[in-house]
């Protein structure tokens, strides 16, 4: 039982503002994926969460229980660093060992053993265990990092962008680990991360920042089908998000979508997105499409546009087709093995039900 | 460059390597040699470069006198002293300075520590004895060892300070996290790593103590002595007796040279190397 609150937490480095103003609660048992660019203050949070940084302002809560001002070592929480951090001077075992034997005569060398054996297996790097770690690949270098990790049984485990620095191929390995390693299932688990392939694919709930805010906290299906802003919209998915600055006309058959840039091109709405913009008393915004939702294929409710195919990438599971639409450039999805070419003449076709529409001050949702 | 021109420059590197082996070799051979001569032979002229008589009487000589075993005692006592002192406060100062430099009073103090070692010690030997001598110390081991420390720190505070900032502060960190307090992340985790340091600067220190001739000629003597005074003792006089003279040299070169082979291998760096990151 594990339940981890920030409260109105602010963290100045100097003058440099690294968290402003953030606070969340964890649910108990969750896997919590904190996801954001660099600098966007994630590694703060989680180095406040252990105790090695001081919060500026604010206060942190375990179970109820402020623990703002304990240190490290009397936290029960555990974490592993971006960079490992593993003791150079002591073999796998001893590395891993060393959490247990923080406070003396708490565990016998028997148990410390059978305990750090057990975690080795589950972690496939057993026959590692009498070597150094400066004998052992990336991969496991990260493998025993998490072991030393999972050894103690902690209220919460945090983990810094533990894939961020191995190879496409271990990182998708390590990823589905993750969903099978019980302890991190059970316990509370904060994940920082810069790829929202592995906050779409690991987190119960995701929390977005960026710059030392904190932008939306929830499941995936709640970040990536209603974006509080912009920003979040941009982050999770990828290509990145369409974003097009439109007015909003309100001639002929009810209001429309024309892009600033390009007069032409004139999105057309589906009827309960007219009855929103005919009370929108603002004239522009900023008119959000994924390239998932951008095809060549008609689907229901779409919206037709003429477009010439400037880029095609073929990516084997899916194409990325970059076309004009006169002075727009748009990015669609679509199949791999469409066979389209450069400067070819096309009917693309956009979901309207899948249309996001942002302030283009404020850069918040409307529809929420 | 061809093939000719190459084999002569390495020819002639080995041979400036040669001159220079012999240069720095010959010196300790000659008082080796030596020192196993009887004192008719050591006038020979010309010299024997093997002792035709080969006697250990200098050496039963050298431990007959009290003086100058007594000496060598008292040399280890206040080199081992001044030493132990200099690494302890060495890594103490030279972590705060690599850790926190700011609290530690920042790059002035620590420039000041090591310019302590900058001006030339001759020019500091006198104020040293008045301020000893004020307060009833000169002639004791506690002067020397005092003495020694201050000449040392500034090495020892530096060498130590570049070893520590080596050390990756978020292997401490991670220490922290998994519940060791500072104390004990600094024995468990930071002193084991900088251990080539602690040995460098174990030598280094002890090497000076041990040799050091100017400040033990002035500040002790009497009561106290230290080996590099038994010399000017032994070769001073109506007769100098050098096959003495090279046998109390002999000896007194051995401890260092063993010293230094026993501690080679901690010395070699590259522990920390591959530490952080794959």
């Amino acid at each position: 039982m594990a339940v981890l609150e920030f409260k109105n937490v602010t963290k100045h480095y100097g003058k440099v503002e690294a968290l402003k103003n953030v606070s969340f609660e964890t649910i108990d048992g969750e896997f919590l994926v904190i996801l954001g660019p660099s600098g966007a203050g994630k590694t703060t949070t989680l180095k406040i969460t252990c105790g090695l940084v001081n919060p500026t302002e604010g206060s942190v809560f375990l179970d109820g229980q402020d623990i703002t001002k304990f240190p490290p070592y009397s936290r029960n929480i555990s974490m592993t660093f971006e960079t490992y951090s593993l003791y150079p001077h002591m073999t796998v075992f001893d590395n891993m060992a060393y959490p247990l034997r923080s406070k003396k005569g708490e565990f016998t060398e028997d148990v410390i053993k059978e305990r750090v054996v057990t975690i080795a297996k589950m972690l496939h790097i057993d026959p590692l265990l009498d070597r150094f770690p400066s004998e052992a690949s990336g991969g496991q270098k990260q493998r025993i990092a998490l072991g030393r990790t999972m050894v103690r049984k902690p209220e919460i485990y945090l983990l810094d962008e533990p894939l961020a620095h191995l190879d496409a191929k271990i990182r998708v390995e390590l990823r589905e680990e993750f969903h099978k390693i019980e302890e991190l299932q059970k316990t509370t688990t904060v994940y920082v991360t810069h790829d929202y392939i592995e906050a779409l694919s690991l987190g119960d709930r995701i929390m977005i920042m960026n710059e030392g805010k904190l932008l939306q906290i929830g499941t995936p299906e709640e970040i990536f089908e209603r974006p509080v802003n912009y920003e979040v919209a941009r982050q999770v998915g990828q290509p990145a998000i369409n974003a097009v600055e439109c007015e909003v006309v309100k001639e002929g058959k009810g209001p429309a979508l024309r892009s600033v840039e390009e007069p032409d091109c004139v999105f057309s709405l589906n009827s309960e997105q007219q009855s929103f913009f005919k009370q929108y008393d603002k004239n522009r915004l900023l008119l959000g499409i994924r390239p998932k939702n951008i095809g060549l294929k008609p689907v229901k409710d779409a919206d037709e546009h003429d477009g010439i195919i400037d880029v095609f990438q073929p990516l084997g599971s899916e194409g990325v087709l970059t076309s004009n639409i006169g002075k727009l450039s748009i990015v669609g999805l679509i199949d791999p093995e469409a066979k389209v070419k450069h400067d070819q003449k096309v009917k693309l076709y956009v979901d309207t039900k899948a249309m996001y529409f942002f302030d283009n001050e404020t850069m918040k949702n409307l529809m929420l | 460059m061809n093939q000719k021109q190459i084999k002569i420059v390495k020819y002639l590197a080995l041979f400036l390597l040669a001159i220079f082996v012999i240069f720095t070799l010959f010196p300790i051979y000659w008082t080796f040699n030596t020192s196993f001569k009887t004192m008719g032979e050591v006038n020979n002229i010309p010299p024997t470069f093997i002792p035709k008589n080969p006697t250990v009487r200098p050496y039963v000589a050298i431990f007959g006198k009290k003086m100058a075993t007594k000496a060598i005692m008292s040399s280890f006592i206040i080199s081992v002293s001044s030493t132990i002192l200099s690494v302890i406060i060495g890594s103490l100062a030279g972590y705060a300075f690599a850790r926190w430099p700011n609290r530690a009073g920042g790059d002035n103090l620590s420039f000041w520590i090591l310019s302590i070692r900058m001006f030339p010690p001759v020019a500091a030997v006198l104020p040293i004895f008045f301020i000893f001598n004020l307060f009833a110390l000169t002639d004791t081991y506690i002067s020397l060892i005092i003495t020694y420390l201050i000449f040392n720190l500034p090495l020892a505070v530096w060498l130590m300070m570049m070893f520590f900032g080596d050390v990756p502060v978020e292997l401490e960190q991670a220490s922290y996290v998994d519940g060791y307090t500072p104390l004990r992340t600094f024995l468990k985790v930071t002193l084991p790593l900088v251990k080539p340091g602690l040995v460098s600067v174990t030598i280094l220190c002890w090497i000076f103590s041990w040799n050091e001739f100017l400040f033990a000629y002035v500040l002790v003597g009497s009561r106290v002595k230290t080996f590099p005074l038994i010399f000017p003792a032994l070769a001073v006089g109506s007769t100098n007796y050098w096959n003495q003279v090279c046998a109390l040299a002999v000896l007194v070169i051995i401890p260092p040279i063993v010293l230094f082979i026993i501690l080679r291998k901690y010395m070699v760096r590259g522990l920390s190397l591959g530490v952080v990151k794959g």
